[in-house]
């Protein structure tokens, strides 16, 4: 639970500061005919530390628990009633994303044929919307295989 | 039909703890715990594994009855 809790919540955080960055740099940055200038806030600096300090609490991590495999991360196993959790808790996971990709895909669709929204809102709405779905992944994953483990 | 198992009478029989029981077949005591409340359900592998650690046959740990 431990290994899950930590890669999942590492990859939230992640996912939110590599959101925020996306966010900042779209705002800060200029694409014209007469200038291109690119722009980097604290986001950026924030996602790079954070890769980095993530990085060596995984390495921790897999020090402490050799069955925490940093090539394998959430789908980490210790034996096989893990491995049948981390399979379960993938299938029910994918449902969930899935539909709400699907839901995306909509709500994509509304807003772009919305005139009352403006470009530069759609894309902040696309970023953030994309940024959220994959921190609803990290946690609907984790929620998932708290439960398998508590049912298996 | 239904998996019933006696590894918790078989290992308590030989005075092992299900950490030293999980120790022994290489697995967490977590799944010890939940093999012995009948929430899981081992692989073949695994009942060997098991019947080895505690010398007895599979027979005698695991047995299908009617739900």
């Amino acid at each position: 639970m431990r290994k899950i809790v930590i890669e999942q919540g590492g990859n939230a955080v992640m996912f939110l500061l590599f959101t925020l960055t996306a966010l900042d740099f779209m705002q800060r940055s200029v694409v014209g005919a007469t200038r291109v200038m690119f722009e980097f806030g604290w986001p950026s600096f924030a996602f790079v530390g954070w890769m980095i300090g993530f990085g060596l609490i995984r390495y921790r991590e897999h020090r402490r628990d050799p069955h925490f495999r940093l090539t394998s991360g959430e789908a980490s196993a210790a034996d096989e009633r893990e491995r049948l959790i981390s399979f379960r808790t993938a299938q029910r996971t994918l449902q969930v994303v899935v539909t709400l990709a699907i839901l995306l895909l909509a709500v994509t669709a509304v807003f772009g044929i919305d005139p009352r929204v403006q470009a530069m809102d759609f894309r902040v709405i696309m970023i953030a919307a994309f940024g959220a779905l994959l921190m609803v992944y990290c946690v609907t994953f984790i929620a998932f295989w708290f439960y398998y483990d508590r049912r298996l | 039909m239904r998996l019933r198992n006696r590894v918790a009478a078989q290992r308590k029989a030989r005075g092992l703890t299900q950490a030293e029981l999980a120790q022994k077949v290489g697995v967490t005591r977590r799944t010890i715990i939940s093999l012995e409340k009948g929430n899981y359900s081992p692989s073949l592998t695994l009942g060997l594994l098991l019947a080895q650690a505690l010398n007895v046959e599979v027979n005698d740990l695991f047995a299908l009855e009617e739900e």
